[in-house]
């Protein structure tokens, strides 16, 4: 299991055609995220956060400064092997489901990954019933509720077994028991030696999970508590 | 006379037979605010589809039950005549966003509603100040943060004074300082005499808005509304 | 330079770039052509880089037209033969190239058009008088395109970041890969443009109905240019093409 270092990483946000300036959101932050332990980070709307959680998947890429994995530096690495260490729960999840079937979409990176057909759609439905999915495994995924959408989206990446995991206010979508489970795998993977990183705007959550908290303010600053 | 009223709602998706909606009894009246929560999946989308007209005018399915906005059935009313009375803000704002700034689009609808240029101008100043969104203008509204994004939503939504707004998970994503801002704008409209139809996640952590709102349960195609304690 | 131009200027000299493109024969007219598309992408203040990464995803496609067009269209000298079979012939030549001018410049008037707004392109169709029923389907057709690609871009993403290693895959498993994203792509673009639509409706749009709009379309001195500037420009292309 490794950790995710961020050194002195800048990034900013290219103009479009419409929209002309270009868009600073970080300038020169470090930040190590060793694995073993949960990260909750909060700020305030448009801080960053997002752009944190894509910048580590490798979604973006720094503009300046680096960000490894290990000792390995990312833009080395191809998203597939990002991927084995890193696996994101988007804030909008519909951005990342793939397949038309829920059992498709678990099973897509589990047959990437090298598994048996059978063996992954196997897998898939355990994952379904795991995540209280079966009602709706004939259900598109793209007309699921937001809070299916989520689980659907954190049991495609969980079964993947990255080391690090990473939910974009995933937990505000989820109602109590469904919230409960993810904090539950969230837990699970700590004690195996993995690391998650929580995006939340809840003040107890912290507390709550005992968890580090990643203060990001405009700017792009971080204070970790 | 109420802005809303729904009777024996039942509402099944084409393809499907479960009945997301079983039997939802509901009336807003001027003035007042309703808080449905519920599990993820329980329904809460679907209801303010059916309170939009969307449902059953423009999702296939099973419908059945009598749904009144404003005293006219939705059946007839469709999405184009409830956008006089009607300000929505969806669960995933960011797909309904067309404009290239965020002060076009929240001009959009009332550009829309026929009203004079200058008063677009102020109305939209006018939203984006109490929302705190100086810092957006001139931004393009589909390259913001969630939340920002969000914001605009709901800026368009409120901006041309509707009797009903209909918020789908429209808070969940605000910091805490946007958050109050956007209540104390709703609670403003609220007072002024508009209806809100609220859906959102209780019990997750943070406090739900609107101490003065009725609040149900949506469960098993059902409302059932919450003691208060 | 003129980036912010009034949509109509851009509507009507993509108008009269395609159907120049349509109309093209003779080479001088095919490189007077080249130059005014590439003027006008200048003029509207667009980066070239944009159009140019369009026609090299192109290329594939219109390399396989353009070696069929080489081949089977045999007229004027035989430049290439063999067995004492004509193979290439300069008609041929000329073909493809014709071909790779008009779908050059018909890919650079999409890029200027994509750069018009959902509402401005709407607005200015209304201004020229065109249905707006008429117009509000193009408007949202050209909108499904970019919905599409940008799904489709989502779901590599996505994929890639689950295993797919597709800069080291295989073109048979690339292809693969591609076809089984993008049928639930085209899926997920639909009920998207239906939710646009859903959310269009419900603020009042509404194709019939009299609307304002709080900023006003100017055509400027600029804008002004576009028009004479375009007819004089398709009448020397007809005096070079005829
Ligand atoms: N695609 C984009 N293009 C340009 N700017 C963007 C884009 N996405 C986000 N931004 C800007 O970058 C900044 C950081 O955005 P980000 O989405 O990371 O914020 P966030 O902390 O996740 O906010 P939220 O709490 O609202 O989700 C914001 O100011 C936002 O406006
Ligand atoms: N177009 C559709 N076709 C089939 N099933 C659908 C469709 N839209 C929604 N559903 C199903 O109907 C149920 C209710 O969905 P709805 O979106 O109303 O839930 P919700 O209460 O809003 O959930 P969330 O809190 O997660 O947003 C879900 O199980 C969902 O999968
Ligand atoms: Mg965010
Ligand atoms: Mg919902």
């Amino acid at each position: 299991m490794r950790a995710v270092s961020f050194e002195s990483v800048g990034f900013s946000y290219p103009g479009s055609r419409q929209d002309k300036s270009s868009k600073q959101v970080f300038e020169g932050l470090t930040l190590t995220l060793v694995p073993g332990k949960v990260y909750v980070m909060s700020g305030p709307n448009g801080c960053g956060k997002s752009t944190f959680a894509k910048l580590m998947t490798g979604m973006l890429k720094p503009d300046s400064g680096r960000i490894l994995i290990g000792e390995n530096d990312m833009v080395w690495m191809g998203l597939s092997d990002i991927g084995k260490h890193v696996g994101l729960v988007m804030q909008n999840p519909s951005r990342q489901l793939i397949m038309q079937k829920p059992v498709d979409e678990i099973a897509f990176g589990l047959i990437h990954r090298g598994m048996q057909k059978d063996e992954a759609a196997n897998v898939a439905k355990a994952a379904l019933r795991d995540y209280k999915l079966t009602e709706i495994a004939d259900t598109p995924t793209q007309k699921l509720s937001k809070g299916e959408q989520v689980r659907l989206a954190m049991a495609s990446v969980a079964v993947l077994e990255p080391d690090w995991l990473l939910l974009d206010e995933s937990l505000s979508c989820l109602d109590g028991a469904s919230r409960s489970k993810v904090l539950d795998k969230v837990a699970r993977l700590v004690r195996h030696g993995g690391g998650a990183l929580i995006i939340s705007h809840s003040k107890d959550l912290a507390y709550e999970l005992g968890a580090i908290r990643i203060l990001i303010e405009r700017g792009g600053v971080s204070v970790v508590v | 006379m109420s802005v809303l009223v729904l009777s024996g709602i039942k509402f099944a998706y084409s393809g499907s037979n479960r009945k997301v909606l079983d039997g939802v009894d509901l009336s807003i009246e001027k003035g007042e605010a309703v808080l449905i929560s519920g599990p993820s999946g329980g329904g809460k989308t679907t209801l303010c589809l059916v309170a939009a007209t969307i449902i059953p005018t423009r999702v296939q399915g099973d419908f059945s039950g009598m749904a009144e906005l404003m005293g006219q059935g939705t059946r007839k009313l469709g999405p184009s005549g409830a956008s006089e009375y009607v300000g929505y803000v969806m669960q995933e704002p960011e797909f309904s966003m067309i404009m290239p700034t965020v002060e076009d689009e929240i001009a959009f609808g009332l550009e829309n509603r026929g009203r004079e240029p200058a008063e677009v101008a102020v109305a939209v100043e006018g939203v984006m100040t109490r929302l705190g969104m100086e810092g957006l203008a001139g931004r393009d509204p589909r390259r913001l943060s969630s939340g920002e994004k969000q914001l605009v939503a709901m800026a368009s939504a409120v901006v041309h004074k509707p009797q009903l707004v209909i918020l789908d998970e429209a808070l969940s994503g605000l910091d805490d300082d946007k958050r109050a801002l956007a209540l104390a704008e709703l609670d403003a409209m609220r007072q002024g005499g508009a209806a809100l139809l609220i859906a959102e996640h209780a019990g997750t952590g943070r406090q739900a808005p609107f101490l003065s709102a009725r609040r149900y349960v949506l469960q098993d195609g059902r409302l059932a509304e919450e003691v208060s304690g | 330079m003129w980036s912010d131009m009034d949509p109509r200027s851009k509507i009507f000299a993509t108008l009269c770039l395609t159907s120049m493109a349509l109309l093209v024969r003779m080479p001088l007219a095919a490189l007077l052509l080249a130059a005014l598309t590439a003027a006008a992408l200048i003029a509207f203040g667009i980066d070239p880089k944009g159009p140019l990464k369009t026609l090299i995803r192109l290329a594939p496609a219109m390399l396989v037209v353009a070696v069929l067009q080489v081949l089977l269209v045999r007229s004027g000298r035989t430049v290439l033969s063999a067995f004492g079979i004509g193979i290439v012939t300069t008609g041929g030549l000329g073909a493809a190239a014709f071909m790779v001018v008009r779908v050059g410049i018909i890919a650079a008037c999409g890029y200027i058009l994509s750069g018009i707004g959902f509402a401005d392109f709407l607005l200015a169709m209304k201004s020229m008088k065109v249905p707006y029923e008429i117009a509000f389907m193009a408007a949202m057709g050209a909108k499904f395109l970019p919905l599409l690609a940008e799904e489709m871009t989502d779901s590599l993403t996505s994929a890639e970041l689950r295993g797919a290693d597709i800069k080291r895959m295989g073109i048979i498993r690339r292809l693969r890969l591609y076809s089984e994203v993008l049928m639930p792509a085209t899926f997920t673009a639909l009920s998207r443009a239906e939710g646009i639509s859903w959310a269009l409706e419900l603020r009042g749009f509404n194709p019939g109905a009299g609307r304002t709009y709080w900023r006003k379309l100017e055509m400027r001195m600029s804008d002004w240019m576009a028009f004479p500037l375009g007819i004089i420009a398709f009448a020397a292309f007809l005096l070079a093409n005829y």
